[in-house]
């Protein structure tokens, strides 16, 4: 058994506390709203210091008053200084803890933390020797802090930070210069566990459609 | 470029007319709208313009905020020679909608969406195929409610993006501004109040 796998169970294994400990939490009215939207979202810090943009949607299921969870789906594109490129599919999902008494509020700007997990799909090109490497993984982990701030009962604007770290096989960059000073790209798929990873930063729209 | 600026000043004028206006207000939840407009946009970092013909499904979900979703399909670019082939495109997202008391209705709002970008840049003997890539937009505009079933609708919009193939690495980023006449029917027709007649003595 390699260290990724460990990490995956480990993963899933806190993904079914949680949702236990909501399954024991108190019911109350807010438990089962249904939230749909879009987002746009910035990559940085992986590819050599390229920004990567994506486009995406997501829902939300409340399961109390001061957790919900966040399904989402992304597709990222980032040029790498224009001698090769990265394209990311994320599928995954993250639990959100509201820190508020009274969370979710009209015009009141709610903070929160939120960790998940999610499925992994990266291609990189490197226009240098032509490399076209892809790789599935199922082992990506994320963490970070929200804000959402509801501009009417229904609707919101939600703005989140998350670090997300590729647990299992991983696609490295480096930029490297000939000797006549051109710069390439490298592209190598080192075995075992890292904690390499990129800042996700997605801004989206929600519309709370109703309860389930 | 200059052409673009004219026609944004040529909007906000519009805007800035319509807000005088003070009959009674039209948008209200319910509201189903479809538009179709013809769009040009300007890209400053390829330096071409670009025109297309554009739809919108628009639903409002409350007084002030409505679903939209965006189709942009590529006509040609104005520019003799312009590597952009195809750059058509699709967005969904959520509007806000500001208040007022008339049919003027401005908006502002926010679209994730995708777009199918093919240059004439080759690699390697190989043509660029063509990829899908994911756009970041916002759009502020307005519709305009003048009669019970149309309404006329404009919008500025800033996308960002870039294409990226084996063949071509090209910038997508793209302002744009597009004006059409739109349908609209009322999902959530308001019903005349049931009225049940008190029971009393002079009923009997």
């Amino acid at each position: 058994m390699n260290i990724s796998m460990k990490n995956f169970r480990g993963i899933i294994a806190a993904a079914l506390l949680l949702l236990s400990t909501s399954v024991f939490a108190q019911k109350d009215s807010t438990a089962g709203e249904f939230t749909l939207g879009m987002r746009s979202t910035v990559s940085s810090f992986t590819d050599a210091g390229s920004v990567g943009l994506g486009a995406g949607g997501q829902f939300w299921i409340r399961i109390t008053k001061h957790m919900n969870t966040v399904w989402y789906s992304d597709y990222i594109n980032t040029n790498i200084q224009s001698i090769g490129f990265r394209r990311d599919g994320h599928i995954g999902w993250s639990v959100v803890f509201y820190m508020d008494k009274d969370p979710l509020l009209m015009h009141k700007i709610t903070p929160y933390i939120l960790a998940g997990q999610c499925f992994d799909y990266t291609n990189v090109y490197s226009d240098y020797n032509k490399n076209n490497v892809e790789r599935w993984s199922a082992a990506a982990a994320q963490g970070g802090i929200g804000a959402t701030y509801k501009l009417t009962d229904h609707f919101d604007l939600s703005l989140i930070a998350l670090y997300m770290m590729h647990l299992g096989k991983h696609v490295e960059t480096e930029i490297d210069y000939t000797e006549q000073g051109e710069k390439y790209l490298t592209i190598t798929t080192p075995q075992g566990a890292s904690l390499d990873g990129h800042l996700l930063i997605t801004f989206s729209l929600n519309y709370m459609l109703g309860k389930l | 470029m200059k052409k673009l600026v004219a026609v944004i000043a040529f909007f906000i004028t519009s805007i800035t007319a319509s807000v005088a206006q003070t009959d009674s207000g039209f948008v209200h939840k319910g509201i189903l709208a479809a538009v179709g407009t013809v769009g040009v946009g300007e890209m400053p970092k390829n330096n071409i313009s670009n025109v297309y013909v554009t739809g919108n499904i628009e639903y409002y979900a409350q007084k002030n905020v409505s679903i939209r979703g965006d189709g942009y399909f590529f006509v040609n670019s104005l520019e003799q020679g312009s590597p952009l082939k195809q750059n058509s495109s699709v967005y969904f997202g959520a509007f806000y909608h500001f208040p007022t008391h008339s049919g003027f209705d401005p908006l502002i709002g926010v679209q994730p969406g995708l777009a199918f970008a093919r240059t004439s840049d080759t690699a390697n003997a190989k043509a660029d195929p063509g990829a899908l890539s994911p756009l970041a937009s916002f759009v502020f505009g307005f519709n305009f409610f003048g009669e019970k079933w149309f309404h006329i609708q404009a919008n500025i919009r800033y996308t960002v993006g870039q294409e990226s193939t084996e063949e071509s690495q090209f910038n997508l980023s793209e302002i744009s501004f597009n004006f059409g006449l739109g349908f609209n029917i009322d999902l959530l027709p308001k019903h005349p109040k049931l009225i049940i007649k008190p029971h009393g003595p002079d009923y009997m």
